[in-house]
């Protein structure tokens, strides 16, 4: 019946209890899990974890990271605007090269010749999870691979355009296609002279005999006249990289 | 007395943002782990200052072994394909609950200890105002 700090004299245990959650804090604080690090440990969750960050957060990045994509276009957009109406003299051959150039970077639709690779899951899988019967990225992969060592001009995944920095990887049950869930069935469309790619995506012992091999259902080849690969859609900006003042030879 | 700790959490969170330091991969994953462990042993430590219990080896010897333990725990799981980290952070889990609900109480007695007392003082002060009253109108009584 004596007040608190009257009573509990006997106050040995604040110093070091202090220095600890001192400590304490300082570990929390470095454990904390921020956009850097973040990702670092995404191998190392089970799957239905790495489903909610690849949902939650990763999107969520993306998705700033468009916003602020946005943002900088439309302000190149109106600089450019502006430009042209101040000179017009060769601003065509520049619009010419600059359209080529998107072109060739995936930043622009293109539609041509090509082939379709449909590539799914075994259907009469026997036994639920064996390797063979299911689409990895690794088959994804090398799909694309061969798709390009035989001259495709243009690939995209499920209306996923790939581009030089486009990444294909596994998260879970899904497929990341620079970062966007793709799932399955896979329709690959790749523009370029039919006939070589589906020359050299069919002959015997290509990536296709592999994937066929557990049951030719699994992948499927067609050449189609006119195919339509979208645009590329994702980020384009470059933050570490830059062109050097001085070229060396 | 309880603030000062939590001052001093504080200033490591502080501390830790001021320098930039980052645990990445899987030792992030093992350090939330052992975080829980010393946050157990702190308010621990808390608890038994309340109680009058405190011993310093035990506290900080706690602090270590409980940290390093969940931390080789966590890893443990990792290897062995057992979700091992989960088993800490329940058994941490519950302590912590069990150390803050005391605290708790501690906290809530002092305030009751407290409240009551300066309601014992009020009257304290009161009786003596009325003795000396009294005392004063006696004593006019006896002049009359």
């Amino acid at each position: 019946m004596v007040n608190p700090f009257v009573r509990i004299h006997n106050t040995k245990w604040v110093l070091p209890v202090s220095i600890l959650s001192t400590v304490l804090g300082f570990m929390m604080a470095a454990s904390w899990l921020t956009k850097e690090n973040r990702n670092s440990i995404y191998s190392l969750l089970g799957r239905d974890q790495q489903g909610r960050v690849s949902e939650n957060v990763i999107d969520l990045v993306k998705y700033q990271d468009l916003q602020k994509e946005v943002d900088s276009l439309r302000k190149r957009a109106t600089g450019l605007e502006k430009a042209i109406s101040t000179k017009n003299i060769g601003s065509d051959v520049i619009n010419e090269q600059l359209q080529d150039a998107k072109m060739f970077a995936g930043l622009t639709e293109l539609e041509g010749p090509g082939i379709k690779v449909t590539l799914r899951d075994n259907p009469k899988t026997s036994v639920v999870g064996v390797v063979d019967d299911l689409i990895h990225d690794v088959d994804i992969l090398s799909v694309t691979n061969e798709l390009f060592a035989s001259g495709a001009e243009a690939i995209s995944i499920n209306g996923q355009r790939l581009v030089a920095t486009s990444s294909i990887r596994c998260a879970g049950p899904t497929i990341l296609v620079d970062g966007i869930k793709v799932a399955v069935p896979f329709e690959i469309l790749a523009i370029g002279k039919q006939d070589v790619l589906y020359g050299g995506f069919t002959t015997a012992g290509s990536i296709m005999s592999n994937i066929a091999n557990s049951n030719p259902a699994m992948i499927r080849v067609t050449k189609e006249n006119k195919l339509r690969v979208p645009a590329y859609l994702g980020v384009t900006a470059i933050k570490s990289a830059e062109v050097p003042k001085v070229t060396t030879k | 007395m309880i603030l000062v700790p939590i001052a001093f959490f504080v200033i490591g969170v502080a501390i830790a943002l001021a320098k930039n330091v980052h645990f990445y991969g899987a030792s992030a994953h093992y350090m939330a782990v052992a975080c829980l462990a010393g946050l157990d042993t702190v308010l621990g430590g808390i608890r038994s200052g309340y109680e009058r219990k405190f011993q310093n080896d035990v506290f900080i010897t706690g602090f270590l072994t409980n940290t390093i333990i969940a931390f080789a725990i966590a890893k443990l799981g990792d290897q062995i394909g057992i979700d091992l980290f989960v088993v800490v952070a329940l058994v941490m889990g519950m302590r912590i609950f069990n150390n803050l609900s005391v605290i708790r109480r501690y906290l809530l007695q002092g305030y009751a200890d407290m409240v009551s007392k300066r309601k014992r003082q009020q009257q304290e002060e009161l009786a003596q105002k009325e003795s000396a009253q009294t005392s004063a109108l006696t004593t006019a009584e006896g002049v009359e």
